[in-house]
């Protein structure tokens, strides 16, 4: 039933994405959202050696990989909210089903409400919230209403944008960096480290997907493998843009750093150039970014709300979705509230979706010897 | 309704809807180039008026005028004053008819008055680091004077103050005309945050009259947010060549057969700590190359390389003891770590400064220092 509906849902010729592909849109999805503000948040905890948090968040991100591509390869083309109902049953696979809808959606939301008040600052201080959030909806909304083989195509060219500024960017600002400030290392405390690649961890927020994505894998055999490929490319960028950006500001002044990375682009002077701020070149890797998690957070939780409700198109569900995510994300009176909200809805559905879910999952699949045809 | 009415709905409904907020959005953010006041100084003094602590003066570049070339001064000056720093800056906007911008923003002028209030000063600071659109490498100097007056002089050479500091800067012969230090507003946060003190290049006026103009020279010594003294720019110097900016400075000594000068193209210091006799000592390792620029016509025999070395000594000697004169001042006349020593002993030697970090006062202030010279003439020039 479930593979009818998804084929009924496509656009494209066969709603079914390579391996590679979802190398580009895990890095997509997952890069850009949560290195922004990750420097300082690492930094907070362990100073200098925040880098080594990243790093260490990386290896619980790569188990909880392993995890959860398992528990999507025991069950090949089938959906998440059939492989919780066939794990735990069919009334807690809606329950979690929905768990993971709201995680996509507060993700998208409090995504938005970050990317509009970048935008604020740096481009369009006078434009309204309001015109900024349709507009980026509306972008991501169609998007995701095309399907996921689209979705797929434009993150293999969009990966190229993203990197590019950012390669430009971090290169140049390398010629003023004082390497210094990262010593010396390993002189935080272990538990300080600890706390900051608890924070790292959720930078990688979106890896939830990996339980998603099931149904749309033309050849899910070496998911595994390609997804920790993924998962190894963005921790190591994470962690050397955390080091670098640690490096610049010095480990005291970048926690007063609302966005260090983005005020990287500030340090930098191009050779020759007549023009003072280059902003639009770290803009072109965010707007990008943003995109790319609002457009994943609205095509999977539309899926998993039609298959919990079983009727109508994925698309009439993002219309749904569209004003819900506009008023959360519009909901929060300023950045602290946006944040606090954001880390209570990480250390509370975060868990729950990056690691009690998939831990759940493929334990009891694992006991009752499940998957693979044999349910 | 056909199979993907729905999504061609969406399809369509989103294009639209895209262009429209698109097309829209350009509407509130509009701004011509013209409307735009380009903010080139900022200048900061205390008011006069009790309940409006701040004045702020801005050179601002007068577009109009450069569109239209001629001999016009392109430059406009504001100034107004305010509750606050940013009330103030807000006031001076209320006065012109062009939205202002900071983008563009080369220096801020911190005014003497302001410098002497830790309460201002750090209101003087955080207001700036708000600011998005003031770029963090943006030039701050202090003035012995009032701000508004260093705005008011003009440079002979470029009109506007803010540009001219910049590419006074900017040039690599800055070090050459005189003992100058670089500070920019992310330098200044950083020894702030550091050690609350920090060491602020200064710019001030001399001659009178048509005669006036802006001089940059020695710096202000602040601590505890506060100004607490000034030094000169002979003394500056040494602080050149502990802070590595030492390369392109000219050094002259006087020998037996007049003087000779020598310009450094290179100066590379590095600074040690280790414990001895139960105090912290400082050991700053300078490498300098530099070549001969004058000295006494047909005292070739100076060059000779017996005589070259003793030169070197000499001039090694100098540069050690400007080292360690500067070095005298910050510790013992202002109790300033004015080269972020602290910052250093924690990067570098992690035990020795988990011992000293709770008392590093008193740490900093028995500190013995210990500077050492190799000092390399690679050329004496055309001349053999």
């Amino acid at each position: 039933m479930t593979e009818t509906i998804y084929k009924d849902d496509s656009f494209s010729l066969n709603n079914k994405i390579s391996l590679r592909q979802l190398q580009a849109l895990l890095f997509l999805e997952i890069f850009g959202f949560g290195v922004t503000a990750l420097p300082r948040r690492v930094a907070e905890h362990a100073g200098q050696d925040g880098w080594v948090g990243v790093l260490l968040a990386t290896g619980f991100i790569i188990i909880m990989t392993a995890v959860m591509t398992h528990v999507t390869k025991l069950f090949p083309q089938t959906s998440f909210y059939d492989i919780v109902g066939k794990i735990l049953g069919r009334p807690l696979g809606a329950l979690i089903s929905l768990l993971f809808c709201l995680r996509l959606v507060l993700l998208a939301a409090f995504n938005l409400r970050i990317f509009a008040e970048i935008t604020r600052q740096t481009m369009l201080p006078t434009t309204p919230f309001a015109v900024v959030f349709v507009s980026m909806l509306m972008i991501a909304a169609y998007g995701a209403a095309k399907g996921i083989e689209s979705r797929a195509r434009v993150a293999e060219v969009l990966i190229l944008v993203v990197l590019l500024p950012l390669i430009f960017v971090f290169g140049i600002s390398g010629r003023d960096i004082d390497f210094s400030n990262l010593m010396p290392v390993m002189a935080a405390p272990f538990e300080s480290i600890l706390a900051g690649s608890f924070s790292a961890f959720f930078a990688f927020s979106g890896i939830e997907v990996l339980l998603l994505v099931g149904p749309f894998l033309a050849r899910p055999k070496h998911l595994t493998k390609s997804s920790t490929q993924a998962i190894v490319t963005i921790g190591i960028f994470m962690a050397v843009i955390t080091a670098v950006t640690i490096a610049r500001f010095g480990p005291a002044n970048i926690v007063h750093q609302m966005w260090p990375v983005l005020k990287m682009m500030d340090t930098i002077s191009l050779p020759g150039s007549i023009i003072d701020r280059q902003g639009a070149l770290i803009m072109t890797f965010w707007i990008i970014s943003a995109y790319a998690t609002i457009n994943a957070a609205l095509f999977f939780s539309s899926l998993l709300l039609k298959d919990v409700v079983t009727r109508g198109k994925h698309s009439w569900y993002i219309l749904g979705l569209i004003p819900i995510i506009a008023l959360v994300a519009h909901w929060p009176t300023h950045m602290a509230d946006v944040y606090t909200y954001f880390n209570l809805a990480n250390r509370t559905l975060g868990v729950a979706t990056m690691i009690v879910v998939p831990l759940v999952l493929f334990a009891v699949a694992s006991i009752r010897r499940m998957g693979r045809g044999q349910a | 309704m056909g199979k993907h009415k729905g999504l061609k709905f969406l399809s369509k409904f989103g294009v639209v809807a895209v262009v429209l907020f698109v097309l829209l959005s350009f509407n509130w953010d509009r701004i011509e180039l013209e409307s735009r006041a380009f903010v080139v100084t900022i200048g900061i003094d205390v008011a006069k008026d009790d309940d409006k602590p701040f004045e702020v003066s801005m050179n601002i570049s007068d577009t109009a005028a450069m569109e239209q070339g001629g001999d016009e001064n392109p430059v406009v000056k504001r100034n107004a004053s305010g509750e606050s720093l940013a009330h103030a800056m807000g006031q001076v906007e209320a006065k012109i008819s062009d939205k202002i911008y900071y983008g563009h923003t080369k220096a801020v002028v911190i005014g003497a008055e302001v410098l002497e209030d830790s309460d201002l000063l750090r209101e003087v600071i955080d207001t700036l680091s708000r600011k998005n659109d003031i770029n963090i490498k943006c030039i701050i100097m202090a003035t012995d004077k009032t701000a508004a007056e260093i705005l008011a002089a003009q440079p002979q050479e470029q009109g506007l103050l803010g540009v001219y500091l910049a590419s006074f800067y900017n040039s690599n012969n800055a070090n050459t005309a005189s003992s100058v230090v670089k500070l920019d507003l992310e330098g200044l946060i950083v020894s702030l945050r550091a050690g609350q003190s920090a060491v602020i290049p200064k710019i001030t006026l001399e001659g009178e009259g048509d005669e006036e103009e802006v001089t940059i020279g020695g710096v202000a010594v602040v601590r505890d947010f506060a100004r607490v003294g000034y030094i000169d720019e002979e003394d500056m110097r040494g602080f050149l060549w502990l802070t590595e900016n030492g390369a392109g400075t000219q050094i002259a000594i006087e020998t037996e057969s007049g003087h000779t000068t020598m310009l450094t193209s290179k100066s590379r210091a590095r600074m040690d700590f280790y414990e001895e006799g139960g105090r912290l000592h400082c050991l700053a390792r300078l490498n300098v190359e530099g070549s001969i620029e004058g000295a006494l016509f047909m005292e070739e025999q100076l060059f000779d390389a017996d005589n070259l070395a003793a030169l070197e000594e000499r001039f090694a000697g100098k540069i050690q003891g400007e080292m360690e004169d500067i070095f005298r001042i910050l510790q013992k006349d202002f109790a300033v770590d004015g080269f972020g020593l602290k910052e250093k002993l924690r990067k570098k030697q992690w035990g020795l400064y988990q011992k000293y970090e709770e008392d590093w006062p008193l740490a900093y202030d028995e500190m013995i220092f210990v500077a050492r010279v190799d000092l390399t003439i690679r050329n004496t020039g055309a001349v053999k």
